[in-house]
């Protein structure tokens, strides 16, 4: 059949016992937005400070802080890098409380954040192991969705052939993290600018480079920490908005050609965007 | 699969109960949460459900076999590979949603989990609600008058 009504409510269950609807007990309505990015973003106060901003994510196994935000907090991680903040409140009033979640940010959550994608700060993703203890009522459409326990405990995620999960395996939620990033808001008019892969300088209110990522676009086209970027496309760009202008213009284009300014010296850049 | 039921539970608003959907899901041990789609009404296939993923991404296997052509809509690919593409029909249990858009691609860390739990091509994301709600508000808009 075709989905023909109005609104999509998901109901995401896991729970022992065959499948029943959802008791009025003990739901709490928690807030949420959906970001620039096209991410479910909850707000949360983790040890009385914040808020913070988290992705809603069941790709991620385990729950996610910023190693800033964590800092801010003054979390510690254990050496194996995981820590347990007394509680997270989210918005709405649910709280979670000795909750164990990595200290880490993900580099992608680390692009996103240079770039300013997603229109917040981002400072972590609220993984499975958080998700699966509720039954959630999500309705896209809403400013809120509805959390229930379910009395379940997720059994301690492991990597691919039952040992300790391997990075890539733990963070697959926070790959698709910067899926988003390279999408237009616009859902209708979904347009790729590319994985450049360039995190700025955020006390700068120039286009100051503070890494291109390893292995990345702008990497293997030469962009250094402290070029300041100029021109793209021809355009001139002086922040992100004017960035995000130039190269949310090209459609049809596998290189990016951008001026830069290296040490006072004017460059040019060619990044190609489709590498095959 | 494990031994406890798992469902997910796709409910329409404004729809009778009838209408409500109950798709079981595998949850493999990484914690990842698998159902399976139709593409193109060929499969199914095994997709991640991933509420964090802002697009829904199906690899190029599927796309050979479905016959997803990206020809005309990539513009800059992202991870070397891949492209903007919409799918015709993509069957979640008895409910389908058209003209959905998703990226085609192999993800690597998709492969790395196949490798271990058995072949899954892509990830159910932010798209895969977002159309749902959209293809909906333009029929909702053809019953005003």
């Amino acid at each position: 059949m075709y989905l023909t009504t109005s609104l999509l409510v998901l109901i995401i269950s896991l729970f022992q016992g065959p499948a029943l609807g959802p008791e009025k007990v003990d739901e709490t309505r928690v807030h949420f937005r959906v970001s620039d990015s096209n991410h479910i973003l909850i707000r949360a106060k983790i040890q009385e400070k914040g808020p913070y901003f988290f992705i809603l994510d069941t790709g991620a196994p385990v729950t996610f802080i910023s190693e800033d935000a964590g800092k801010e907090i003054g979390l510690k991680a254990d050496e194996k890098g995981w820590c347990r903040p007394k509680s997270i409140l989210l918005e709405g009033g649910l709280e979670i409380n000795d909750p164990k979640v990595r200290l880490e940010t993900p580099f992608q959550l680390k692009g996103m954040n240079g770039m300013g994608l997603a229109g917040v700060e981002l400072h972590g993703l609220i993984g499975f192991d958080i998700l699966a203890k509720y039954i959630i009522h999500l309705d896209i459409s809403k400013n809120h969705m509805v959390w229930i326990p379910n009395n379940y405990t997720p059994l301690k995620p492991v990597g691919a052939g039952g040992k300790s999960a391997p990075e890539n395996l733990e963070t697959l939620g926070t790959v698709m993290k910067s899926i988003g990033s390279l999408i237009k808001p616009k859902p209708r008019e979904l347009v790729f600018i590319g994985n450049l892969g360039i995190i700025f300088e955020t006390d700068q209110k120039k286009l100051l480079v503070k890494q291109a990522l390893p292995d990345s676009a702008s990497d293997k086209a030469g962009l250094q920490k402290g070029d300041l970027i100029t021109t793209c496309q021809g355009a001139p760009v002086n922040n992100l908005k004017e960035l995000h202008k130039a190269i949310l213009g090209q459609k049809n284009t596998n290189i990016l050609e951008m001026d830069i300014s290296r040490e006072g010296k004017k460059q040019s850049l060619k990044i190609p965007l489709n590498e095959k | 699969m494990n031994s406890i039921y798992n469902y997910l539970f796709m409910l329409f608003c404004g729809a009778p109960a009838s209408e409500m959907h109950e798709i079981p899901f595998e949850l493999l041990k990484t914690g990842h949460m698998v159902i399976e789609a139709k593409i193109n009404e060929k499969g199914p296939y095994r997709f991640i459900f991933d509420t964090g993923a802002p697009a829904t991404i199906v690899s190029s296997r599927v796309g050979k076999i479905a016959e997803i052509n990206s020809a005309s809509k990539v513009s800059i690919s992202i991870f070397g590979n891949g492209g903007q593409v919409t799918i015709k029909s993509v069957q979640v249990g008895d409910s389908t949603s058209s003209n959905m858009q998703a990226i085609l691609k192999d993800h690597p860390t998709i492969a790395v989990i196949s490798k271990y739990f058995g072949q899954i091509d892509g990830i159910l994301g932010y798209t895969f609600f977002f159309e749902i709600r959209f293809k909906n508000r333009l029929q909702t808009k053809k019953n005003i008058p």
